[in-house]
């Protein structure tokens, strides 16, 4: 098991600041996600851990000891740095075999002995056992994926990275593997770290949710915590929808609005007409102008008339301010300090 | 890493420039250079006071009108092709590629024979002798380089002509095009741009060439810059002024052709292949419509590739030239002769195979190397690798030629590998390395990095994962390198005939002599033989199970 720690990790492309100086801790065992849409820097940070691109300032640190460091003129290659990794599009090599692409780790850090052991070790944890002599592309998209498993843990590394490793499948294939790959995962004990612009994989897999954007870090926290208090409106935005009561500062969960009044004190009411009646299967969506430019989201068991004047109820701690925390984060000028 | 790359990058730049730019750039020099100082006028006055005006004149008309012809021999080719159910006929893709892949003075010296004076044509309908006299004009010296090069154009505008996909002529049908209409709004403007870039290289393969000139242009005294050059630096009086001059003016030319050829390709091409529905519409050619197609294919065949093969298979095969075509006259001796151990014959195609062995060998190695120095040509130093590398494709083979000579016979040189048979592998080498640079790029580039990064964090040093992973799959590319070097080094000519040391043949510097001394059996007979097995080859390798390495994920 392994804990990473960033100080002061900044990295730019020309002109482009691709990620402002971050500080921060990866914590050992957990399953770590950056959340973030394309171009937040989620996978520029995670391609600096992994050494594939070298940080322009800071220090990163495997369990206290610097695998870079600018000021100490360390970078340590990919290639010791000893974790494993999954690639988006998997990265099978076409011109090996399943059992070769696994055993590649083995083999390129000359550990001679036992590679058959370990690699049919590997397969068999990710059940793939008898498909050692099969060649990539004689494989389905989950196979491969669970191959590009496979290879990341055969040297049972104290980290992994994920590099959006879901992406390239269909959706209900994607769906069975985040279970599996979530399971083999915790089975292992190794610290994990995932890259994904996908909120629900996000949300079911993680121990803790890192959002980025442009470049920053904007709140970490376990996925509850970030579905209840979003520190950022765009955090809110980003994840779950979002109805704002005041533009930017409080907001409350389609699925907390009530159509009937809860009688509770504090309870905020507000009256909106339906503009829109979408049918989803399990339920209505209704979407309604609550005046003053408000287009908020319900649900409904029943079918509503567009134009019709409802009253809509929302329990007082359902209703979340987010501007606090964002005025923290501004406290500290540029570097953003999150543990 | 970062050490790595810098030393490599120097030493891919030290390499070619010693290889290829300073030659290139000596032309210039020995062009303007008068005993000792520059006289930048030097080559004008040559100009005035010589008959080289009407020599670049002449190979400047050539040009035009091979032009011309080809243009109208591989446009309706194309359509064709294109647009009809012969297109399906995948076996045509591959004959259409032998006159392109026959060199050029074999293709010459069967016309000659087929048209002279008692050639096979007057000997199958003597009638014709009322006209055979007038192929050796410039209009046959244009029909023969244009049966040579049409090919290439051919692929240019059916390859633009398949990709203009069938939904934009469907949306134009759609809109209320006509065909006329269609044709004139539609399809002109898009084949445009890949008709002036592939008649632009039309015409730099046009001045460039040298077999046909050598053989046909000289019997009909039409001298153009490339057999000018040959003659002032290969016989008597030698005169390295004027052969740079021209040079220059070749290289000058076939650059700036080559920079307008880029400007167009980077302004005026479209992307064409609309995603996924490029599929192609359903034509059916029927009726006098079909038949005129086949029909038009088939002269093409018969007069491209039938009349140039016919007459040097007859050649190779008859036992006394004056008898002619006629039943026992047909012997094999001169093959028996020509593959003697120990013959001259014998001995010059063994040293095009072992040069030509050497030469794919060596331009393998560095044409690796230099198109993974080029990666994906995004900073300058590697634009100006990829540049340097290509030049040889660019510019003129003889020019080329004239440079390594001035280069490598200069007082000055240190190294003695002029009149050698170093020197003769280095030429190829140069000459065509940049084939294995474009195979190799090609398909570098089609490799993820992704995967050599998926090497590294699998704990690989940079050493083995370019071992194990980067080079198995740029086998492919590497293979078609070779080969493809293989087979020209061991067709060219006009390296052979100026860098050979004496008394060593090849087997194209064979055929040529046999040809100008009138030993046309023994000459035809290793023209089939050379190009036979270089053929042959080809389709080995072509055939065998693409390595491992060949499929991508």
């Amino acid at each position: 098991m392994t804990e990473i720690t960033l100080q002061g990790v900044s990295k730019s492309y020309g002109s482009v600041q691709a990620l402002q100086p971050v500080d921060l801790t990866i914590l050992s065992g957990k399953f770590t996600t950056l959340l973030g849409p394309s171009g937040c820097g989620k996978t520029t940070l995670l391609r600096l851990i992994a050494g594939l691109e070298t940080p322009d300032t800071g220090e990163v640190l495997v369990d206290g000891k610097p695998i870079f460091s600018q000021q100490k003129r360390i970078n340590m290659p990919s290639h010791r740095r000893e974790f494993g990794m999954v690639f988006q599009e998997f990265a099978l090599w076409p011109h090996m075999t399943v059992y070769e692409n696994v055993a590649f780790s083995l083999k390129a850090s000359g550990r001679k002995k036992q590679i058959r052991e370990s690699v049919e070790r590997a397969l068999e944890q990710v059940r793939l056992t008898g498909m050692q002599q099969r060649q990539p592309h004689q494989l389905s998209g989950g196979q491969q994926q669970r191959v590009a498993f496979a290879r990341a843990i055969v040297m049972q590394p104290g980290l992994i990275l994920f590099d959006e490793p879901l992406s390239a499948l269909d959706a209900l294939l994607r769906e069975e593997m985040r279970h599996e790959l979530m399971g083999l995962v915790r089975e292992l004990g190794i610290t994990a770290l995932y890259v994904t612009h996908d909120q629900t994989e996000a949300m079911s897999m993680s121990d803790e949710i890192i959002v980025m954007q442009s470049g920053t870090i904007l709140q970490r926290g376990t996925p509850e915590d970030i579905y209840r208090q979003p520190a950022d409106p765009f955090v809110a935005r980003f994840i779950g929808r979002s109805n704002w009561i005041e533009p930017g500062q409080s907001l409350f969960r389609p699925e907390h609005g009530c159509w009937e009044s809860t009688r509770e004190a504090g309870e905020h009411t507000y009256s909106a007409i339906i503009r829109r009646v979408s049918y989803m299967g399990d339920r209505y969506e209704i979407e309604m102008d609550a005046g003053q430019e408000r287009i908020w989201t319900g649900y409904h068991t029943q079918r509503m008339q567009p134009g019709d004047e409802v009253q809509i109820h929302i329990a007082p701690h359902h209703v979340c301010r987010v501007n606090h925390a964002e005025d923290d984060i501004k406290l500290h000028s540029g570097r953003q300090h999150i543990s | 890493m970062i050490h790595y790359r810098k030393w490599s990058t120097a030493a891919a730049f030290l390499l070619l420039a010693v290889l290829i730019v300073f030659p290139l750039l000596l032309i210039f020099y020995t062009a303007v250079e008068r005993d000792g100082h520059i006289d930048p006028a030097a080559p004008l006055q040559m100009f005035a006071s010589s008959n080289l005006a009407s020599v670049l004149f002449n190979s400047l008309w050539l040009g035009v009108l091979v032009i011309v012809v080809t243009t109208i021999l591989a446009l309706p080719l194309a359509w064709i092709m294109a647009r009809s159910p012969l297109g399906r006929q995948r076996w045509l893709d591959v004959v259409l590629l032998i006159p392109f892949m026959t060199p050029p003075y074999i293709g010459s010296m069967g016309w000659m024979l087929f048209m002279q004076k008692n050639g096979y044509m007057e000997q199958l309908l003597p009638a014709s002798a009322a006209w055979t006299p007038a192929f050796f004009s410039l209009g046959g010296m244009v029909m023969i380089m244009s049966l040579h090069l049409f090919p290439f154009l051919y692929l240019i505008l059916r390859n633009t002509l398949l990709q203009i996909s069938g939904s934009m002529e469907e949306a134009a049908t759609v809109h209320g095009g006509s065909p006329g209409y269609r044709f004139r709004r539609i399809i002109l403007p898009l084949l445009l741009s890949s008709y002036a870039m592939g008649v632009l290289l039309i015409f730099v393969k046009t001045i460039a060439e040298f077999g046909t000139p050598a053989t046909f242009g000289r019997r009909i005294g039409y001298y153009v810059m490339t057999s000018e050059i040959h003659k002032y630096i290969s016989s008597w009086p030698i005169d390295f002024g004027k052969a740079t001059a021209l040079a220059s003016l070749l290289l000058s030319a076939c650059l700036v052709m080559w920079y307008i050829q880029s400007i167009l390709s980077s302004r005026y091409s479209y992307r064409l292949t609309g995603g996924k529905g490029s599929r192609q519409k359903g034509y059916t050619l029927t009726g006098w419509k079909g038949w005129l197609s086949g029909l038009y294919i088939a002269l093409l065949l018969v007069v491209s590739i039938g009349i140039p093969y016919f007459s040097v298979i007859t050649a190779s095969l008859l036992k006394l030239r004056g008898a002619g075509i006629a039943a026992g006259n047909w012997t094999f001796k001169h093959y028996a002769e020509l593959l003697q151990p120990g013959s001259d014959s014998m001995e010059a195609l063994l040293n095009s195979f072992t040069l030509s062995l050497a030469a794919s060998t060596i331009a393998v190695v560095l044409g690796t190397f230099f198109a993974l120095k080029v990666d994906r040509g995004q900073r300058v130093s590697q634009k100006w690798i990829d540049l340097f590398s290509l030049m040889p494709n660019t510019v003129p083979g003889i020019v080329i030629v004239v440079g390594l000579i001035l280069f490598w016979n200069s007082p000055w040189m240190p190294v003695p590998l002029y009149n050698s048979y170093g020197m003769v592998v280095l030429t190829y080498v140069i000459l065509f390395l940049p084939y294995t640079v474009q195979y190799v790029k090609a398909n570098y580039g089609q490799i993820d990095s992704i995967l050599l990064q998926a090497g590294a964090m699998s704990g690989g040093r940079p050493l083995y994962v370019f071992r194990r992973i980067l080079l198995p799959l740029l086998i492919p590319g590497i293979i078609a390198g070779w080969m493809m070097t293989f087979t020209i080094s061991n067709r060219e000519l006009v390296a052979s005939l100026l860098i050979l040391p004496p008394s060593m043949q090849t087997s194209a510097t064979y055929i040529f002599a046999q040809f100008e001394q009138g030993a046309v059996s023994m000459g035809m007979a290793m023209a089939v033989v050379s190009v036979g097995i270089t053929t042959v080859l080809l389709l080995i390798l072509n055939a065998l199970p693409s390595t491992r390495g060949g499929r991508q994920a």
